[in-house]
């Protein structure tokens, strides 16, 4: 109410001192939980690098494949040729794709090898540096993961007990702790992978639904558009990180509430006399439940504010020393915490609200602290 | 307990400098031997709390010397004053001062632990003294479920728990009625006088008159003789005579504190004296 | 304690709620703390538990390897015989891997680790839950896939482009992100196409692992590693590719707790104040007033991580119960650390209390 004496604001700013140790704990809560979601959307989106990026609509699969990084497929060595006859196809080329641990410096590095053909379909659609490969000892590979590990382009890098040359460098692709991309020509993949049958075969078309059913009924084998294939890498991770993340992400929700309602609660208690002498004087539950909502709301809102720029801090920091772990926050996540402060706020709200409520207004007549 | 109680020689206390310089306590001295009880009445900003902070160990004088039983308290390092405190003092406070999230029994407890006594000990000693108060009852009991004399009583019992040269009482009735007050302050003589102790009451109220050896007033830091001391009838203040209103009323002189006090006392003065006579 | 009146903790619980709130508080950081570990320490031991319970000494892969996930091993089957020929080496049995999805009509898919092996002989499973092991078409899967799958003894899965039927469920062997399945070795190379070649070859040697290990690499140029070695580098793997991230969660975790317990301690101190003041008047020295915010301190974060401890250790018996694939695992080591920053956090939180009731002016309390 406009000229009402803001019996909030001055509450909340009676002692300086709650206040800013409130609001550091709360901003701390709404950073680790952005942090956490951000780490956790920056991983989904680089996993489906490939799918989203590489220029073909359609993967052919052995059957019973669902995603690209986690699924051994093989496919017949002939699918390659049944492929090319069918109608529709602009192009089609095999692809050997492998995760693989690459050992650096002590440490164990994930990475997803992909073997393509040399000016085939599937190999790097970017270069950052270099060129594709063009012979059998030849390799492209992260730039992030290069930065991280002193490559350039000319050194040579170990794969599997072979050693390779690096010719270019990828933009970074990586995510949480993996190594990125590497490329190799097809015929590098067979011998490092032990294996001549292709991973999968990947298909140009203008027509992936007509195409996908006619190599189905040909081949007999599992047809993926690229959208399919990144649903399913993203759902594998949901399925199997995601409960984790979740989890994570409740806690420190609801740390920051319990912080909110802490401080609130003893600025309350500390007052309850105060608050006795309101409602004696006339004050409506619904006043006083609002005055308790603005404490709340304007501690939430102040905490998440700091959490952001906190937040912010944290990813240029990462994006700095620990640059293997890909922090996006997109749109609708920050919607979704924005909600998530609202109701921290409304929670924290309850319970000193209750004890406002149960307040006798005739006490204010003992003459006693209450 | 030792014959000396507690003496105050040429105790001064000045706050801040140059300008703003105040003499909050100007040249006192005093004495109050083992079973005496000594009352210091004065107006607000007299320096009566100056005076009482210092007498009790929490404020060091700017010059003069204070014996507490014989032991010089200048003497004593500052980190040893609390403990000194905890055992040759009482203190009872004008808002009893009882620690709301301790029960009875333990608010007398802790001034136990605090002079080093703990266990079974200082439960049994507090427990002692609130049954001779005729606080038995109430043990367990949290203070805000007291009345204002019982919460006076517990204080007093934490005051005599480690059973102390000197009792300083700080307006130790003004938050009681006529008859608690009464009760409080004849406790006050009896500990004084059957147990040998020092007791120093700071107040305005006029009833401690009554068990007091001696009144002394202060004003402006330093002791004024005490002329006659007489109550205002209409709201019982102390007051001094040659200072103040007064009316004549069938051959007797009636002080008054205020002018407001003096005429109400003029539109009825029988009601008045009445009241005085039974009170 | 020692017979002396709580002060402290009647202070902290004098105004209940205000007291649970900040416990509260604080146990929901130490129980992300906790939570981060357990997840972790959880993954760890199932990750590896294939191999800890496998009856060999050495695993030999393609050079280079030294891994099961996220690895890739190829050797060729002509290479049994080199191994066997290396001194020490009593027995090679190869196994065939690969990471593959399962289909069950009734329950979904499941990601899992694929073992083809010889029956009778090491690689598959080594305790049984119920039925046997696989015959031709023939697939075992563990506890926890088959339930998550919702399949039993009997069922058909797909796996490898062709139906199986379960012929037995394993114990539980199941990591976060993989089941575990298993099937004859002819079956694998015949249903994938590969004859000749293996994933990886599991060692028997009578002799000290190390040193046939060592031998096998000198002689052959494969891959060899320990059992120990080989899941030393699973633990490895896992901890390079997520260890500093979860530090960092962790730490701002540990961050929050230290913000609880501060303003818890800020508030109870703050609002008895006037008490603290009104003991130092009847003589307590620092030490008493110390012992009364560290006593605070102490109980908030005790109870904060009692509770936390043993909600985590509930949710891990609930998850372990369910036989779902997620598991907490509380090691003493965690549990250690935990505990020791926690006080290092209470102590920590204290120090503003604490000088501030070091400060107080015991003639305060005859101030109206």
């Amino acid at each position: 109410m406009r000229g009402d004496v803001p019996l909030a604001r001055k509450n909340l700013l009676a002692d300086p001192r709650r206040l800013v140790v409130s609001i550091l704990g709360v901003g701390l809560a709404v950073a680790l939980m952005l942090l956490v979601e951000g780490l956790w959307q920056g991983t989904l989106s680089r996993i489906t690098e490939y799918e989203d990026n590489v220029r073909a609509q359609l993967f052919v699969a052995e059957r019973g494949t669902r995603t690209f990084v986690s699924d051994a497929s093989a496919v017949p060595a002939v699918t390659v040729e049944q492929v090319r006859r069918a109608p529709g196809v602009d192009a089609a080329s095999p692809i050997a794709a492998r995760q693989l641990i690459v050992d650096q410096q002590g440490m164990k590095i994930p990475v997803m090898l992909v073997g393509a053909e040399i000016d085939g379909l599937g190999g790097p659609w970017e270069l950052t540096e270099g060129r594709a490969p063009e012979n059998d000892d030849e390799v492209v590979i992260d730039d992030g993961f290069a930065g991280a590990y002193g490559y350039a382009v000319g050194d040579a890098i170990e794969l599997l007990g072979e050693h390779l040359r690096v010719v270019g460098l990828t933009p970074d692709s990586r995510a949480f702790g993996t190594g990125g991309m590497v490329f190799v020509s097809l015929a590098t993949a067979a011998r490092l992978l032990g294996s001549g049958s292709p991973s999968f075969v990947l298909v140009r078309t203008e027509d992936p639904d007509g195409v996908a059913t006619a190599i189905r009924s040909r081949t007999g084998l599992e047809v993926l558009t690229a959208d399919r294939m990144a649903q399913g890498d993203r759902a594998l991770y949901d399925d199997t990180l995601g409960s984790v993340i979740r989890f994570m992400l409740a806690i420190a929700f609801a740390a920051g509430t319990l912080i909110v309602a802490l401080s609130v609660y003893s600025s309350v208690v500390d007052r309850l006399r105060e608050y006795e002498i309101v409602k004696a004087l006339g004050a409506s539950r619904r006043r006083l439940f609002r005055v308790v909502v603005s404490q709340t709301g304007s501690l939430a809102v102040l905490g998440a504010a700091l959490g952001l720029a906190l937040f912010v801090a944290a990813k240029a920091a990462l994006a700095l020393w620990l640059t293997e772990y890909h922090v996006e926050l997109p749109g609708s996540a920050m919607v979704a915490s924005a909600g998530a402060v609202g109701a921290m706020a409304l929670l924290a709200a309850l319970l000193p609200a209750r004890r406002i409520g149960r307040l006798d207004p005739a006490s204010v007549y003992g003459g006693e602290q209450p | 307990m030792d014959a000396d109680g507690i003496r105050a020689e040429g105790l001064q206390k000045v706050f801040g400098e140059g300008e703003i310089q105040v003499h909050a306590v100007r040249g006192i001295d005093l004495a109050v031997v083992p079973g005496e009880v000594v009352l210091i009445m004065g107006p607000s900003g007299s320096g009566k709390t100056t005076l009482l902070s210092m007498l009790g160990a929490m404020l060091r004088p700017t010059s003069g010397r204070i014996q507490v039983d014989g032991v010089d308290l200048a003497s004593l390092a500052e980190k040893r004053l609390p403990a000194f405190r905890a055992k040759r003092f009482g203190f009872v406070f004008q808002d009893f001062n009882l620690l709301s999230a301790l029960s009875v029994r333990e608010n007398v407890e802790l001034a136990l632990n605090l002079a080093g006594v703990t266990g079974r000990a200082a439960r049994e000693r507090a427990e002692g003294l609130l049954r001779d108060l005729g606080l038995g009852e109430r043990l367990g009991f949290p203070p805000h479920k007291l009345s204002g004399g019982e919460k006076q009583r517990v204080a007093i019992a934490r005051a005599l728990a480690n059973d102390p040269a000197v009792i300083l009482a700080d307006e130790p009735t003004a938050n009681l009625d006529s008859k608690i007050g009464h009760e409080i302050a004849r406790l006050l003589r009896r500990i004084a006088t059957e147990e040998g102790r020092s007791v120093v009451i700071v107040s305005h109220d006029a009833r401690l008159k009554d068990v007091a050896d001696r009144v002394l007033w202060l004003e402006d830091g330093e002791f004024r003789s005490i002329s006659d001391m007489a109550t205002d009838p209409v709201c019982g203040m102390a007051v001094e005579r040659q200072r103040t209103p007064h009316v004549v009323h069938d051959g007797a002189t009636w002080y008054s504190c205020s002018p407001e006090c003096r005429q109400e006392f003029a539109r009825d003065p029988m009601r008045f004296i009445a009241i005085m006579s039974t009170a | 304690m020692s017979g002396r009146v709580p002060v402290g903790r009647r202070n902290l619980f004098s105004e209940r709620r205000r007291g649970l709130l900040g416990i509260a508080g604080t146990a929901a950081a130490l129980l992300l703390v906790l939570a981060i570990d357990a997840i972790f320490d959880g993954a760890m031991r199932q990750i590896t538990r294939y191999i800890d319970t496998q009856p060999v000494q050495v695993f030999v892969a393609q050079s280079g390897v030294r891994n099961l996930h996220m690895a890739s091993s190829s050797v060729p089957l002509e290479r049994i015989s080199d191994v066997a020929n290396v001194d020490g080496v009593r027995a090679v049995d190869p196994i065939l891997f690969a990471q593959e999805g399962l289909d069950a009509s009734v329950g979904g898919r499941r990601l899992a680790y694929l073992f083809g092996y010889v029956p009778g002989r090491p690689g598959g499973p080594v305790e049984m839950e119920t039925g046997v092991q696989p015959d031709a078409g023939e697939i075992v899967l563990d506890a926890a896939t088959a339930d998550s799958l919702g399949v039993g003894v009997a069922d058909t899965v797909d796996a490898l482009g062709r139906p199986w039927r379960i012929s037995g469920l394993a114990e539980n062997l199941s990591n976060i992100a993989n089941g575990i399945a298993f099937v004859r070795l002819k079956d694998f190379q015949r249903a994938r196409g590969v004859s000749g070649t293996t994933s990886y070859l599991l060692v028997t040697t009578d002799r000290e692992a190390g040193r046939v290990a060592a031998a096998i690499e000198r002689e052959t140029g494969l891959a060899a590693t320990t059992r120990e070695g080989f899941s030393a580098s699973e633990h490895e793997l896992v901890s390079d590719m997520s260890g500093e991230v979860l530090r960092i969660v962790s730490g701002a975790a540990w961050l929050v707790g230290f913000t609880v317990v501060a303003l818890t301690l800020y508030a109870a101190t703050r609002s008895r104040l006037r008490d603290i003041g009104v003991m130092t008047a009847l003589g307590a020295g620092r030490t008493a007033l110390w012992r009364i915010v560290l006593t605070q301190a102490g109980w908030t974060v005790g109870l904060a991580g009692a509770s936390a401890g043993a909600l985590t250790f509930a949710l891990g018996s609930a998850l372990a119960a369910s036989s779902s694939s997620l598991s907490f695992v509380l090691e003493p080591r965690a549990v250690a650390r935990t505990t020791a920053i926690s006080a290092a956090v209470a102590a920590a939180a204290s120090i503003a209390p604490l000088i501030k009731v070091s400060r107080l002016d015991p003639a305060s309390v005859f101030r109206r």
